[in-house]
C-alpha cells in the first residue's frame, strides 16, 4: 500500500504565501459586507432627502420594495457565498451582482430627481471600487452597463422633468463616466499585474529557500564535539 | 526582392507594398476623426437621451482606431 508523501516544505511555504492573496470568493465576501453597509447608508440618506425634499416624489411602497430587494439579494448571495465547503465560485457571478447592484442605483435616480439626483455620485463610487478589485474588464463592463441603464432611465422621464444639472449636459457626464472607466481601469490593470509578478517572486524566494534548506547538511547538536 | 516581388500575396508582412499601409492610415484617421465628430455632436447637441446609447459603439471606435493608428506609426518609425 502507498502511502501518501507529506508536502515538501517548498509547498508548504508557498501555500502559506499564496494563502494571503484574496481569491474571488472572498472578493465577494467583502463586497457582500460592503453592501450590507451601503444598504444602511443609502436608507438614511434617502429618508433624510425625502423629509427635507419635497420635491423628490419617491412613494414608500416603492422605497420598501427597493430596500427589500436589495436586502433580499445581498443576504441570498451572503448565504451562497458563506455555504460551508464553498471554495471557489462561477466566474460569471461578480457580472450579475454588478448588474444587480447597478440597477438598485439606477431606480433610486429614477425616483429621486433624474438628472439632479443626489444618488448619481454612487455610480462613481461604485465603478472605482469594482475597477480596483476585478481591472480593465470589469471597468468596461460597468460603463457599458452605466452607459445603457443610465440611458433608459433618461429616456423614461417624462417630458419636461429634465433639468440640466450643474455638471453639464447628461452626454458630457455620460462619457466623462467612460474616462474614468477607462483610466481607472488601466491604472488598475498595472496595479494588478505588479501584485502578480510580486506574488511570483515571493514563490521563487519561498521554494529556492526551501530548496537550500533541503541541500544543506543539519547542524551539529550542541552537546556534540568534532574530532 | 524587386518592388514587383514585394507585392505579391506571399511576399513577407514587412515587405507588402504601402499602398495597404495607406489605406490602414486613411481607415485609421478617418475612424477616429468620424467616431470624435460623432461624440462631440451627441454631446453637444443631446438630441434625444436614445441616443446616448451609441457611446459605447463611438467609443470603442474611436479607440480602436487610435490603436490601429498608433500600431502603424510605430511600425513605421
Amino acid at each position: 500500500m502507498s502511502v501518501p508523501e507529506p508536502p515538501s516544505t517548498a509547498r508548504q511555504e508557498t501555500d502559506r504565501l499564496t494563502g494571503g492573496w484574496e481569491s474571488e470568493r472572498d472578493t465577494e465576501r467583502a463586497k457582500v459586507s460592503a453592501r450590507w453597509f451601503a444598504i444602511a447608508i443609502l436608507y438614511i440618506a434617502i429618508e433624510w432627502i425625502r423629509r427635507h425634499d419635497p420635491k423628490v416624489p419617491l412613494p414608500n411602497a416603492v422605497l420598501y420594495g427597493l430596500v427589500g430587494a436589495a436586502i433580499a439579494m445581498t443576504a441570498l448571495e451572503a448565504a451562497y457565498l458563506w455555504q460551508p465547503g464553498r471554495t471557489a465560485i462561477p466566474r460569471w457571478l461578480k457580472y450579475v451582482t454588478v448588474f444587480g447592484d447597478m440597477t438598485f442605483i439606477s431606480v433610486l435616480i429614477y425616483y429621486t430627481g433624474f438628472t439632479q439626483s443626489p444618488f448619481f455620485f454612487v455610480y462613481f463610487v461604485f465603478l472605482i471600487s469594482n475597477c480596483l478589485r476585478y481591472g480593465l474588464l470589469m471597468s468596461l463592463f460597468v460603463a457599458a452597463v452605466f452607459n445603457l441603464l443610465y440611458v433608459v432611465v433618461l429616456g423614461l422621464a417624462p417630458a419636461g422633468t429634465l433639468q440640466p444639472s450643474v455638471l453639464g449636459g447628461e452626454g458630457l457626464k455620460i462619457v466623462a463616466f467612460w474616462a474614468v472607466a477607462l483610466y481607472g481601469g488601466a491604472v488598475s490593470a498595472r496595479l494588478r499585474r505588479q501584485a502578480n509578478q510580486l506574488r511570483v517572486y515571493e514563490e521563487t524566494i519561498a521554494e529556492l529557500r526551501a530548496a537550500l534548506k533541503a541541500a544543506s547538511p543539519p547542524a551539529a547538536s550542541p552537546g556534540e564535539v568534532e574530532p | 526582392m524587386t518592388e514587383e516581388e514585394n507585392g505579391r500575396p506571399d511576399a513577407p508582412r514587412h515587405l507588402k507594398p504601402l499602398r495597404v499601409r495607406g489605406n490602414v492610415l486613411a481607415w485609421s484617421v478617418g475612424g477616429a476623426v468620424a467616431a470624435g465628430g460623432g461624440l462631440f455632436l451627441l454631446t453637444g447637441l443631446a438630441w434625444s437621451p436614445w441616443l446616448f446609447l451609441l457611446y459605447p459603439l463611438l467609443i470603442g471606435l474611436l479607440l480602436a482606431s487610435l490603436g490601429v493608428l498608433a500600431l502603424h506609426l510605430l511600425r513605421r518609425l
